[in-house]
């Protein structure tokens, strides 16, 4: 594939609820080795777009492209796809270690053994695999999750909010996981983001989404110098006018 | 109190506009017990006409075959049933629906105190259904009102006094072949424990079926679930294994109770129930019958058995996944909305136990229970009804493909996954 064609074409999706139009003609390109950040505030469609890139959801109008193929996808490109959902569960009875091995072993068949050490690794979660993922604290939870959706060496990454409800710490060590994987592994990464400090930190570009348009687009510095601005906060104040 | 008020007004409203809870505390109840009445009611009335013109028809209907055609006490019987007097078996059997041989030394038996014999034979054309065998037995106890009245009139004896005036033989004829009674009771036990255990297993397969739905649904781990790099059949079949795993233990640990009552009742119970008599009847239910039916069953029809068995357990396990994937929010709500789905679709089931069969329009209305099209499947084959076998056997294939065809879309669809409500389109502001 040519290095400047996109990984993931979103184009002019829309998507209503009823009488709301969660999503209206959003469209971006992601490139491979690319973390593509969708700011916004609450309520503004993120998450939507993001379920409509899973293929969970599909848009009214508009359509996805992933490695040239359009959506709906069968089993064979949902195996390149790891998507974590804002408030993704787990199953509480599972242990993390029986988890991480379900999941390779679904996603990479015979070659699993090495996958789930390798994400035992990634989790930093050590012995505490061996128990219940129930009894897990919201951040070890994530970690499995993400160090679980890294594992099956994803050429497409769909975080939403990854960092939310985590602690400084611990945010951290999640932005540097996902950035590492991205950088090395040449997947695209599209993350939704409420964060302007996460924003400008992990992020190589960065569309700005109200009441379900984006409204801007860039690299996260080029934004600031473009509205003359200190921060990616000031950039969106400036752009929704101060109203959300 | 005002707040009180408040308090019950938000209990109120946030229930009773909750899908879930609609359906599983004001929709089910309303529909399980007139359900269940209407059905019992159309079959039992349908039971009680065929059998009340089958006994109207009985007395012109009976030919007697006399083994001592001299026989003062029997020539006296056959006069009192109204029935013809023909010279043997072979020949009345192909006129009459039943044919009773009074066999020799009838009236010295009883006098000396010796029961007399007599066999019944009949034509049955549904001997899974009670109606035809109730006929039988119907006769026998018709002939052992007329001895007693021939006993009294005639011969100035008390029939109280003689403890067992006749025995009774019951042979069938069915499809052209002449079974022994017993034998008949024996296909019938095997019908109506197939029945049993299609209906315990079925409830507990849509009840784990909805459960692990609602595991899923409560835990938000269904998003999860679907982006796996399987097809959704392959989903749902993998699903599928895993709750019939799961119901198969259920039911080993039912089958397990059950065992502990049979062998604990008859010691708690060893008194017996005084003034209240055991019913005699070889008819009587029990697991013993059910395993000595099953020992001296066709291996056709065992593998008929058990293949329905395993065929209403998973098109049940596909409909627990669709009812929990529309009722079920999460776990609590996925017990109870299983169970009364449960309920509903054992209804056929629960007649068939009675020993009474569905009036056709609700035989075809009750094609679309994941449980019931299996069980006809076998009831036919081990009654020998090939043709209706095929028939029902098709309605089976036809549900399952359908169940599963419905539940792959549902569990694709986004309203499902995200309980999407569609509002009448709002004005933006
Ligand atoms: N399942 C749904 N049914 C009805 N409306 C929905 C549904 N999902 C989203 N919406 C509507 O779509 C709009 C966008 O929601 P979305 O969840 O995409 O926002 P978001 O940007 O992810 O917000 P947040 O930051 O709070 O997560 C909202 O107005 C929301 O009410
Ligand atoms: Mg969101």
């Amino acid at each position: 594939m040519d290095p400047g064609e996109p990984l993931l074409s979103v184009v002019n999706i829309v998507k209503r609820f009823g009488g709301v139009t969660a999503v209206n003609r959003v469209s971006f390109d992601v490139r491979a080795g690319e973390v593509f950040c969708l700011v916004g505030p609450n309520g503004a469609g993120k998450t939507t777009t993001l379920r409509i890139i899973a293929g969970l959801i599909e848009p009214d109008e508009g359509y996805v492209v992933f490695e040239g193929r359009r959506q709906p996808w069968g089993p064979d490109v949902r195996r390149l796809i790891a998507y974590i959902p804002e408030d993704a569960g787990v199953y509480r009875n599972l242990t993390g270690f029986e988890y991480l091995e379900i999941m390779a072993r679904l996603y990479l068949g015979e070659r699993w053994e090495d996958a789930v050490r390798r994400a035992a690794e990634i989790s930093g979660l050590g012995v505490r695999l061996r128990d219940k993922i129930g009894g897990y604290s919201r951040g070890m939870k994530r970690r499995l999750l993400l160090a679980g959706a890294l594992m099956i060496n994803p050429r497409l990454l769909v975080l939403d909010e990854p960092t939310a409800g985590l602690d400084v710490t611990h945010a951290t060590a999640m932005r540097r996981m996902i950035l590492d994987y991205v950088r090395g592994s040449g997947a695209a990464a599209v993350v939704s983001s409420h964060n302007m400090l996460e924003v400008s930190y992990m992020c190589d570009r960065v569309s700005l989404i109200n009441r379900g348009v984006i409204v801007e687009s860039g690299h996260p510095r080029e934004l600031l110098e473009r509205y003359r601005v200190e921060n990616l906060e000031e950039v969106f104040v400036r752009v929704t006018g101060g109203g959300l | 109190m005002r707040r009180l008020y408040v308090l019950a007004v938000k209990e109120v409203k946030e229930l009773i506009r909750d899908r879930y809870v609609l359906f599983s505390v004001i929709l089910a109840p309303l529909l399980v017990l007139p359900l269940l009445l209407g059905v019992s009611y159309l079959a039992v009335r349908e039971a009680g006409g065929a059998l009340e013109k089958a006994i109207r028809e009985l007395p012109g209907n009976v030919a007697v075959v006399l083994e001592d055609p001299g026989d003062e006490m029997a020539l006296e019987v056959a006069r009192r049933l109204g029935a013809r007097v023909e010279a043997s078996v072979e020949e009345a059997i192909a006129r009459y629906p039943a044919v009773v041989v009074l066999h020799s030394n009838f009236t010295k038996n009883i006098l000396e105190g010796k029961p007399a014999t007599v066999t019944i034979t009949s034509r049955v054309e549904r001997p899974y259904s009670l109606v035809e065998v109730a006929v039988v037995t119907f006769l026998a106890q018709g002939l052992r009102d007329v001895v007693s009245i021939v006993l009294m009139e005639r011969f100035n004896v008390d029939p109280r006094l003689i403890r067992t005036p006749v025995i009774v033989e019951s042979k069938v004829l069915y499809k052209g072949e002449l079974l022994e009674g017993s034998r008949l009771a024996q296909l019938y036990i095997l019908n109506m424990g197939l029945a049993f255990i299609i209906f315990i297993l079925g409830v507990i397969a849509l009840q784990v079926g909805t459960l692990s739905m609602g595991i899923e649904r409560e835990s938000r781990t269904l998003e999860l679930l679907l982006m796996l790099p399987i097809s959704r059949v392959e989903l749902i079949a993998g699903k599928v294994l895993g709750v019939s795993t799961i119901s198969l233990m259920g039911f080993a640990s039912f089958l397990v109770g059950l065992s502990i009552t049979i062998l604990l009742a008859p010691v708690l119970f060893a008194e017996g129930f005084e003034g209240i008599q055991q019913p005699q009847t070889t008819m009587q239910w029990s697991p013993i019958g059910l395993i000595e039916a099953f020992r001296t069953t066709s291996v056709t029809s065992v593998v008929a058995v058990v293949a329905s068995i395993a065929v209403a357990m998973i098109s049940t396990t596909i409909v627990g996944i669709l009812v929990g994937v529309l009722l079920a929010g999460d776990i609590r709500g996925a017990l109870v909305s299983g169970s009364y789905v449960a309920l509903i679709l054992a209804i056929p089931l629960m007649v068939e136990m009675m020993g009474l069969s569905l009036p056709t329009p609700l035989q075809i209305a009750f094609i679309t229970s994941p449980m019931y099209p299996p069980f006809k499947t076998a009831q036919m084959i081990v009654f020998g009804e090939t043709g209706l076998a095929t028939a029902y056997a098709i309605a089976t294939l036809i549900n399952v493909t359908m169940l599963l065809a419905i539940t792959v879309l549902m569990v694709k669809s986004e309203r499902l996954i995200y309980g999407i409500r569609l509002r009448k389109p709002r004005v933006e502001t």
